[in-house]
This record gives C-alpha cells, sequence and structure tokens, in this order.
C-alpha cells in the first residue's frame, strides 16, 4: 500500500507542470483557465490500454501502483489511468488556485481511496467578476471532470463529457437548460483552444448534431439526382478505402481504436452484404498478465474466412482463423468486459467470455439480484444494463423471439428511474 | 480545405446552368461542402459519388475521401 507521505509530498514533473500551465492563454478567466487545464491534460494524456485490457491487474497494474510513476509522467510518458489523471489534474489545478476534490471524499492522505479505485474528480467554481460567471453558475458549485473517458473523448470525438453536477439544481426546467449552455459555452471554448493547439480537429459538437440532421437531408436529396443505384464501389472497395484509412490513424492506442471503430461504422451501413463482416476490440495477451488492446476485422461468408488484426495506433495484420480460434482457447485473446458488445461478436469463433456472459441465465441471475437489492452486482449500472439489454438481443437470435421479448422488457422494466437517475449521475 | 471542391461545384453548376435536374444535383452538393465534416458523416458510396460528380477519376475520388477523412484534416 501507499506510503501516506509519500502522496501528501508528491510532486508532479516540473517540466511537465510547467508546459501546462505556463500555456494557459492569458485571455481566460479562472473557470476556463482550469477547464483548460483539464482539457489540456486529456489532449496530451492517454489511457494506459495494458492496465485496461489487464483487467487492472498484472505488472501494468503494478506500474500505476507506484507513487514515482505520476512523478515521471510528461508528454512523453503520457500513459496514466484514472487516480492518475486525477492526482495531476488536482495537482494543476491546486498549482493555478482552483480547488478540486476526488468524488468520493478521499484527499491526498486517503491513499487506498485514490490506488485501486476507480474514480473521478470534482473542480469547485472559483469566485470570478460578476462579468466573467457564466450565467447561473455559483462559487462552489461543483464540475465532475471524468478523465478516464475524456482522454479518448477528446481525441476521437472532439468533445468532453465533464459537467457540472446539475442535479444539484433546484432551478426549473428551462433555468437549468440556461445554466448548462452558459457551461457548456465555457468549455467549448477551451475544447476550441486545445484542439487547435494540439492540431486535432474542431468543431462544435451542438453545431455538429444539427449539421448532420441538416446533411441527412441533403444526402437523401442528393440521391434522387445521384448515379448512387449504380453504386460502383463494391464491399470489397469499401473496406480496403477504410483499412487505407485506418493506417494512417496516429493516436494513443486506445484512441486509435475507437476512431478506427467510429471510421468502420461510417461504412458499415453502407456494405450490400454487412452481415459477411465485422469490426470488435479485443484483447491479447503480451505476456504473463499483461494484455494490449487489438482491433479484429472480420471477413465471414460462403466465400471468404478471414480475419485482420489491428496493432494500435495502424498496423494491420491478416490472422488465419485456426489462429484467433487457437488464441482465444489459449487465453491469448479475449473480448474486454467493459467493451463488450453483444453486436460485434467475432463471427466464427468461439469463446468462453461469449458463453459465459451471454447466457440468458446469467443475465437473469443478475437482473434477479438487482431486483433483490436495488442495485447491480458489481455496481457498475450503466454497463451491465446495457450488457443485459445487449444479452437479450444477442439471444433474441439464437431462441425463440417471444421468449426473450419477456425478458428484455423484464429488463427494460427494472432499469425504470432507477436506472435514469444513476446514468444521470455518470456512474 | 473544401475550396477545390466548392469551385468544382461551382464550374459545373455554371455548365448545367440549362439543366434544371444537374443544376439541382450541384446546388445540393455545394450546400453539403457548407457543412464542416461532410464526407466523415455520409456513407462512403455518396461521399465518393460527389468526388465523381465534382469531376474525379474513381480512382482519384478514392484518394480524396481518404485525404478528406484523415483526422488532421477534419474540420
Amino acid at each position: 500500500m501507499k506510503n501516506i507521505e509519500a502522496l501528501e509530498l508528491m510532486k508532479l514533473n516540473q517540466n511537465f507542470e510547467n508546459q501546462i500551465i505556463s500555456n494557459i492563454p492569458a485571455n481566460l478567466n479562472k473557470l476556463e483557465q482550469g477547464l483548460y487545464v483539464y482539457a489540456k491534460l486529456c489532449a496530451v494524456l492517454n489511457y494506459d490500454s495494458h492496465f485496461f485490457a489487464s483487467d487492472q491487474k498484472g505488472p501494468a497494474a503494478e506500474t500505476h501502483k507506484n507513487i514515482e510513476y505520476v512523478e515521471s509522467v510528461d508528454i512523453e510518458n503520457n500513459e496514466v489511468v484514472c487516480y492518475d489523471f486525477n492526482l495531476i489534474c488536482i495537482r494543476m489545478l491546486e498549482k493555478i488556485g482552483i480547488d478540486a476534490v476526488f468524488k468520493y471524499g478521499a484527499n491526498f492522505s486517503d491513499a487506498e481511496k485514490i490506488y485501486g479505485k476507480h474514480s473521478d474528480i470534482y473542480m469547485l467554481v472559483p469566485p470570478l467578476d460578476d462579468v466573467e460567471m457564466p450565467y447561473g453558475l455559483k462559487v462552489g458549485e461543483e464540475i465532475v471532470l471524468f478523465g478516464h473517458s475524456d482522454m479518448t473523448h477528446l481525441k476521437v470525438e472532439n468533445r468532453l463529457i465533464a459537467r457540472l453536477l446539475d442535479n444539484r439544481y433546484k432551478a426549473s426546467g428551462e433555468e437549468r437548460l440556461k445554466i448548462k449552455q452558459a457551461f457548456d459555452a465555457c468549455l467549448n471554448k477551451v475544447i476550441d483552444i486545445v484542439l487547435e493547439e494540439e492540431s486535432i480537429a474542431v468543431h462544435q459538437q451542438n453545431e455538429e448534431i444539427l449539421n448532420r440532421e441538416k446533411l441527412n437531408v441533403l444526402v437523401s436529396e442528393y440521391s434522387k439526382y445521384s448515379m448512387i443505384e449504380q453504386d460502383f464501389l463494391s464491399d470489397n472497395d469499401k473496406i480496403n478505402i477504410f483499412l487505407e484509412q485506418v493506417s494512417k490513424i496516429d493516436l494513443g492506442d486506445i484512441a486509435s481504436l475507437k476512431y478506427a471503430q467510429r471510421l468502420y461504422s461510417q461504412i458499415e451501413d453502407d456494405l450490400e452484404n454487412k452481415e459477411k463482416y465485422g469490426f470488435t476490440i479485443i484483447k491479447e495477451k503480451i505476456a504473463n498478465d499483461v494484455y494490449g488492446m487489438v482491433g479484429v476485422i472480420s471477413f465471414v461468408g460462403e466465400d471468404m474466412n478471414y480475419y485482420l488484426k489491428i496493432t494500435p495506433p495502424n498496423i494491420i495484420q491478416e490472422i488465419k482463423h485456426r489462429e484467433l480460434q487457437q488464441g482465444f482457447n489459449d487465453g491469448i485473446f479475449d473480448y474486454i468486459g467493459a467493451y463488450f458488445n453483444a453486436n460485434h461478436i467475432i463471427p466464427d469463433i468461439k469463446s468462453e467470455y461469449i458463453e459465459e456472459n451471454c447466457n440468458l441465465e446469467v443475465a437473469r441471475a443478475k437482473l434477479q439480484y438487482f431486483k433483490e437489492y436495488g442495485r447491480w452486482l458489481d455496481g457498475e449500472a450503466f454497463n451491465i444494463a446495457k450488457r443485459l439489454i445487449d444479452y437479450c438481443a444477442y439471444i433474441d437470435n439464437m431462441c425463440d423471439k417471444s421468449f426473450v421479448e419477456n425478458d428484455e422488457i423484464q429488463v427494460k422494466q427494472s432499469l425504470g428511474d432507477e436506472f435514469l437517475v444513476e446514468n444521470e449521475l455518470g456512474k | 480545405m473544401y475550396e477545390e471542391y466548392r469551385n468544382r461545384c461551382k464550374i459545373m453548376q455554371k455548365t448545367y446552368k440549362n439543366n434544371p435536374e444537374l443544376y439541382n444535383k450541384y446546388k445540393i452538393i455545394e450546400e453539403m461542402l457548407e457543412i464542416p465534416n461532410c464526407f466523415l458523416n455520409m456513407p462512403i458510396s455518396t461521399a465518393i459519388n460527389i468526388f465523381v460528380d465534382l469531376g474525379y477519376t474513381k480512382e482519384d475520388a478514392r484518394m480524396e475521401y481518404i485525404k478528406v477523412t484523415e483526422l488532421k484534416n477534419i474540420v
């Protein structure tokens, strides 16, 4: 376990700290400065894919349990996990005079709470001039920072899910919306600055949603005038174009795979025989208890049966069915719980994970536990709920539909308000 | 970054000003080009077709698509 004194004395890499803090644009108010530090850390740090894929066990986990690791983090040595990120972020915010605390109320002397426990942080709105204070915000109001997922969100989706802990507002719906919009304006301002500094794509999320709706209408109009009906791109061409795009991706491990997944989703609906193809993120054993994350593109049909493995950021290799299946049998490859999606199961490959998890009885047992104890077995309400629905959808294809429909309805009903409230809180 | 495509689109509109159907098609393309990241957010077939409509060969259309959907080129 950590030496408490060491935690309290923990210092960041001085050069790294200076690089971030001295880079804060002069025209930002105190709140924006804090958000800038957070966004900048999300841009320059990456979540350690080995830690993630190894289920937080083994050497990858040991690395991050060492307090000295945090002191070595900088632009080059930039792989962190949630509590590394939080420690760095809180220390940097402190440095510029902004208070931030661990979500579970831990401070630097609560080493056990900080290490080995997934956590987010609350940044407190600092005192600002009336003009600077976004509409409706109050000094000391808590802003939830989700560094562990925002490191990927910023790079792939160009947004942050950090937000006001808005369930604390007593304001009406309209009032809440105005407060949220005022805060989002601040957040978007710093996101744009950071994305531009880091030469990552820049766009406004809200604008993008409106634009997508407009684009859908235009695409539909265009199809009336174009030669789309005589689509000259075969599925093979589309996959090849996708692979060429993948070969140019150069982000952190997780962000690279997530971006590849996004690109794949763009061609997926457009494939004539989409049931023959698939894109799945799994883990691959690198050494004892050490796993990395890889993507697998499947080509499975009457006329083809092979797979391509993407090792992030952009190495693409063919892998034979026999080799992949053997890897699953030997524990070299496996699904990653937090990334598992029943719609993205690798076709024609058997695995213990699927047999254990895509099982109606297991889903029912978990559901029963939820009903009796009011919480999910492993406390991950959102993921479990999502997976349960996925299981039902998956099993739907495996057995009698009406039999499964009842279960799916049951799952959705049991989620009800409790699920929505938990999800709203970002758990 | 879409300047080249906009220019091509304008030329096509001029060329087809007496053909309402084709003129309208290029009017729609022009509107699409005003939307940031439009190529990343539409089906790949549509995107390639647009490039072909803008006068690129099939192979060049493919190259243009890869170019505009590269992360660093997303605006």
